[in-house]
């Protein structure tokens, strides 16, 4: 087979080398989408699982209570508990950093929050220790150390930290910023800018790793004391005797308050994990649409070769090759394609991943506050993955032609002057079939959305394309039919023989309108669920954010739990006659029904005079009130899908001292913030669950009040210490849009490659035809046709053909649009997206993708009109 | 496929025997049970191509088979190659019964019991002269370098050492159909089928193909059916069987009366 191979189909490929390299083209940028994306998220996932492991170190169980942390009182019980081996309390506050001192404050002040960005470049994590309970853990390697590590040399390693300024920086950090001991580095992470004192450096290799590298160790009290955490811990860690693990968790649930969470290190990068699967599936979903549409082009050049060679395949079956040798060396051309483009692609993949990274990250960061990863992790699963996917994908693509090769009876072939008749049996049959799979991909979705199996959606959605691809063939048929009378009128005869080839070889054009179908399709449809869901967002934003100034300390977006906006700045703000009411909010991530959400307080009272909250049903206001006075809470439609829960129904909360209180949920309101879901309740009850901070005001504005001397005073309010972002109305606005749009464009950039190969496929196809057709051609020349009529002719064909597949892809675009935005999103992320449908939607994709057709016809139509044709007379 | 595989087999002396073969296009062969219909079988117009055609040929007999263009020749050389299936009728062709084979066992016996030689040669253009010979040794599953060293001992034997590594396009007629013919004698086939081996040549290189071929079943004992047109090549045979709509109409000893000038 191997001489075969190399006889029969490598030459072949040689001889057709544009042919050829479009098609591994089209592969390696399928096969290098995906591993991009694959890479971009595990290496996303990773950054933050490794960061757990390494400031885990050996501790095998930990103690954690939301971002309301644990009261530290909990610490001795816990050490206590029978079966513990060591303990060690820490606060752990995610911060922003620059090295020196702090930052003037005119940059902070800015409106645009994110200017902190520019003054503190680096984001740390801060993790404050206990001295003496540290050496159990041995996850301090520092540098200058007699025996270089904690456990050797005991407390008396991180003694140096008793200086409440001192910190230990990784090595990693101090080579970034060219930091030695003795140098300062303030940290950031609720308005107050800390400056810290390095001195000694962390040598241990996992901590360079961890959080990208941005590791700083300070003294618990010290921790507690700079970053309002005082009498509060975020973790116990934990050696327990590995034996006897789960006992010991049992027990410590037992005895500690009811908040605390007792989970081991892995299962908190797992509850991560579950909480961005949903996003995770669905880039990658959509990072397969370009191999998806790869496989077209595979299909449709080892069509091609069938087509071409249907002679040479007579001849070897009529000396001696069987049907099975002839499927194989077929089938041996496509599994070439994703061999060698696959090859490719992974190369390809690994340059497009750091970019992918950039997005992914940014997204993870922006919606699940997971830390922004920056350093590419290649996997070997990932690799793997998408080769063998990129094979798989090939050989099933080759299949169809290689079948078809293998049924060539040798008699036809080599009989005098045989030829085979264009020939459109079976398209009856095509059609039928891709009307029983949209009937398929109907009654899925409805299944999917009755019985919340989210994965269903995708199943529909493929449906949907597969549906478009057997219909291809009779809608080509069929639009050629309506067109052709119209072409000819106003195209005239080259028209007229555009129309007539197109009908002649529509198996092979079909193929190449299935691909064009599935990218137009897939970017008609994500256009118009990210278009309905923007306006969605849009409305929401403009209906819910009705603040005229929002109020944060600088780097709080980082750290929930560690922002205070001290009392007296609230009472005065409530006292400046400007300023009409003050919406304090305070919000805590917790963990409910094994997945991670958030709680937050806010004013009910504030909210029913000023807000606009959009409910599922009720009177917001009535609902509010009544929230207000009964002790309710209300559920955001994502918190509402995932644990299933209705207006009426009762969730179990335990607040920060441990009781469980059952609260009912008055109503369900819509909120696009995170898919994570959240819980709100009056400040006054999350006041009495947790505490009575305030991290963020939204100040309602008197009428006629001025906002610049409204910010002004506010600045004088909090002193010269305190750096706060001050955001009006429009720019949070403008800023939630901005992140909708971050979360999209790498979307938008996955289509725009899968076009691409589908563009690549109208070129490959048209210059096969053309290659075809020489013969009729030559003949067309030979009885006076110019060189312009030919090329006409060829561009014709090729502008039909992209509106063919645009036209059939507009349709299967809006049937993929009811099911991402009714069956996926609904089940993913339980959002209710109000679709609404632009027309420009379709008109664009309609003519973008008849000019790149046309666009991709030239060369073909060049070859024609060319030296081809010259060729072919001289055959003649 | 009921019975023995050589049930009603005919004696070993005869190479071929046909008995009331009938070869329609446009209907279902026999066997079609087993076997996938033609692609074409569905898309050409009803036509009797062999309308019950019945003969034995002896092994190591020089057969031409001649009549006028569309009389069924060709038709009647691919049932006995095994490229085309007959309608009705038995084909029993180097002790096997052609009706009886499957597609796999049909196409062995293309390969190891049938060596062909087409008009139109029917080269593979993207292969060299000595890989165009060596192919069918190739997919009978014999190694590469072996084949191709076959290939060019059969190639010198035809006059073509010297151009082995040639491509079609750079070939004259005559040494094209010399390539074929190496090729088809590369697995040293008992049965040489010939398909208008000098259509496309000139005199001179026409006469040195039939030369060969005789030479071949003088040599080799090898049976050799002749589809043609030409006097010359008809006169190099032994028996001259003749064919008119499908039917036989003649079959006689050579020498094969030619006609006063």
């Amino acid at each position: 087979m191997t001489a075969a191979f190399r006889w029969i189909i490598a030459r072949h490929l040689a001889r057709e080398r544009l042919r050829t390299l479009l098609t591994l083209a089209g592969v390696a940028l399928g096969v290098g989408v995906f591993v991009s994306v694959r890479l971009a998220s595990t290496s996303a996932l990773a950054s933050f699982t490794d960061t757990v492991d390494a400031v885990a170190g050996r501790a095998n169980l930990e103690l954690s209570g939301g971002s309301e942390g644990i009261d530290e009182r909990a610490f001795p019980l816990a050490r206590g508990t029978a079966g513990v081996i060591a303990a060690a309390p820490i606060v752990q506050i995610d911060a922003l950093a620059r090295p020196g001192g702090p930052a003037s404050r005119r940059a902070s002040d800015d409106p645009d929050a994110m200017r902190a960005r520019v003054s503190y470049p680096d984001q740390v994590l801060v993790l404050g220790v206990d001295v003496f309970s540290e050496a159990a853990f041995e996850r301090f390697r520092l540098w200058g150390d007699a025996d270089s590590a904690t456990a050797g040399a005991g407390p008396a390693a991180l003694e140096f930290l008793n200086d409440p300024r001192a910190a230990a920086i990784t090595r990693a950090l101090a080579t970034r910023h060219g930091l030695a001991p003795g140098d300062s580095l303030t940290v950031l992470s609720s308005g107050l800018p800390v400056v810290l004192i390095v001195r000694r450096v962390i040598e241990s290799q996992a901590l360079q790793q961890a959080y990208g590298g941005n590791v700083v160790i300070v003294d618990l009290a010290a921790a507690q004391q700079h970053f309002n955490r005082l009498g509060r811990l975020d973790r116990i860690d934990l050696v327990v005797d590995p034996a006897r693990r789960d006992a010991v968790a049992a027990e410590l649930t037992r005895r500690l308050p009811a908040g605390v969470t007792v989970e081991t290190p892995r299962g908190r990068s797992r509850q991560v994990e579950n909480m961005v699967r949903a996003f995770q599936l669905n880039l990658t979903a959509l990072s397969f649409i370009a191999l998806f549409v790869a496989s077209f082009l595979i299909l449709n050049t080892v069509s091609m070769s069938v087509t071409r060679r249907r002679r040479e395949i007579g001849i070897v079956r009529a000396l001696g090759m069987t049907r099975a040798d002839v499927a194989a060396l077929f089938v041996s051309e496509g599994v070439f394609f994703g061999v060698i483009g696959g090859a490719i692609g992974l190369v390809l993949g690994t340059l497009l991943a750091r970019t992918t990274l950039g997005a992914v990250s940014q997204t993870l960061n922006d919606l699940y506050l997971v830390y922004h990863a920056q350093t590419l992790r290649p996997d070997v699963a990932s690799y793997v993955i998408a080769y063998v996917l990129g094979v798989l994908v090939s050989l099933a693509a080759a299949l169809v032609p290689a079948l078809e090769a293998a049924a060539t009876p040798p008699a036809s072939t080599v009989r005098q002057g045989a030829f085979t008749p264009p020939s459109h049996r079976g398209f009856g049959r095509w059609t039928l079939l891709g009307a029983m799979l949209l009937g398929a991909a109907a009654l899925v979705a409805v299944w999917t959305v009755s019985t919340h199996r989210p994965w269903g959606g995708f199943v529909s959605a493929a449906l949907v394309l597969a549906a478009g691809s057997a219909l291809a063939p009779g809608f080509t048929l069929a639009i050629e039919s309506a067109v052709a009378p119209l072409a000819r009128r106003l195209g005239g005869i080259e028209a007229a023989l555009a129309t007539g080839f197109l009908r002649a070889s529509v198996a092979r054009t079909s193929v190449v309108v299935a691909a064009l179908m599935v990218s137009v399709g897939m970017w008609v449809a994500l256009s118009i669920m990210v278009g309905s869901f923007r306006r969605t967002v849009d409305t929401w934003i403009q209906q819910s954010v009705r603040g005229d100034l929002y109020v944060e300390p600088a780097g709080h977006r980082l750290n929930l739990s560690s922002t205070v906006l001290s009392a007296s700045l609230v009472d005065s703000l409530r006292r400046t006659p400007a300023i009409a009411a003050v919406d304090t909010y305070r919000g805590s991530r917790i963990t409910y029904g094994g997945r991670p959400a958030f709680v937050a307080g806010i004013d009910f009272e504030v909210q029913r005079r000023f807000g606009r909250l959009s409910f599922t049903r009720g009177d917001p206001r009535e609902l509010l009130a009544r929230a207000r006075s009964r002790d309710e809470v209300i559920a955001s439609e994502s918190f509402a899908h995932h644990h299933r829960v209705a207006p009426g129904d009762s969730i179990a909360l335990a607040g920060a001292d441990g009781r469980v209180r059952r609260l009912r949920v008055a109503g369900v309101f819509y909120d696009y913030s995170s898919d994570a879901g959240i819980v709100m309740m009056d400040r006054g009850l999350y006041a009495r669950m947790w505490s009575d901070r305030t991290e963020s005001l939204a100040l309602y504005l008197a009428p006629g009040a001025d906002a610049d001397a409204v910010r002004a005073r506010l600045v004088l309010l909090a002193g010269p210490d305190l750096l706060l972002s001050i955001t009006p109305n429009r720019a949070l606005r403008t800023r939630v849009l901005e992140v909708f749009d971050q979360t999209f464009r790498i979307t938008y950039a996955l289509q725009a490659i899968a076009i691409l190969v589908a563009v690549l496929g109208v070129f490959g196809t048209l210059t096969a035809l053309v290659l075809q057709r020489r013969r009729e051609i030559g003949i067309l020349r030979a009885t006076g046709a110019l060189r312009s009529q030919v090329m006409k002719m060829v561009l014709v064909e090729s502008g039909l053909l992209g509106l063919i597949g645009a036209l059939l892809g507009a349709i299967a675009g809006v049937l993929l649009a009811l099911v991402l935005v009714h069956v996926i999103n609904t089940q993913y992320f339980g959002w209710t997206i109000r679709m609404a449908i632009d027309p420009w939607v379709f008109v664009s994709a309609v003519f973008a993708m008849a000019a790149a057709a046309m666009l991709a016809g030239i060369g073909p139509a060049r070859l024609a009109a060319g030296r081809l044709a010259a060729e072919a007379v001289r055959a003649e | 496929m009921s019975g023995r595989p050589d049930a009603g087999a005919p004696p070993a002396h005869v190479a071929i025997r046909l008995t009331d073969v009938v070869k329609e296009y446009g209907a279902g062969p026999v066997g079609d049970r087993d076997r996938r219909k033609p692609a074409d079988s569905a898309e050409t117009p009803f036509v009797r191509a062999l309308a019950g055609v019945s003969f034995d040929i002896e092994a190591g007999e020089r057969v031409a088979i001649v009549g006028p263009s569309g009389s069924g020749k060709s038709t009647l050389l691919h049932v006995i190659a095994g490229i085309d299936v007959p309608t009705s009728g038995e084909a029993w062709v180097a002790g096997r019964a052609l009706a009886r084979l499957g597609d796999d066992a049909l196409t062995r016996h293309r390969r190891d019991a049938v060596g062909m030689v087409f008009q139109s040669f029917h080269l593979l253009p993207t292969l060299a002269a000595r890989e165009n010979v060596a192919l069918p040794a190739l997919l009978a599953g014999s190694g590469e370098r072996a084949a191709l060293a076959r290939a060019d001992e059969l190639l010198g034997e035809v006059g073509l050492g010297e151009r082995r590594r040639a491509m079609p396009h750079t070939l004259s007629g005559g040494e094209m159909q010399r390539v074929a013919l190496a090729r088809a004698l590369i697995r040293e086939p008992r049965l040489l089928l010939a398909d208008e081996p000098t259509g496309n040549l000139d005199s001179r290189a026409s006469g040195r193909v039939l030369e060969m071929i005789v030479e071949l079943s003088r040599v080799h004992g090898t049976t050799v059916v002749m589809v043609t047109h030409s006097r010359e090549a008809a006169a190099m045979a032994e028996r001259v069987i003749e064919i008119r709509d499908g039917a036989v109409t003649g079959d006689r000893r050579a020498p094969y009366p030619t006609p006063a000038p």
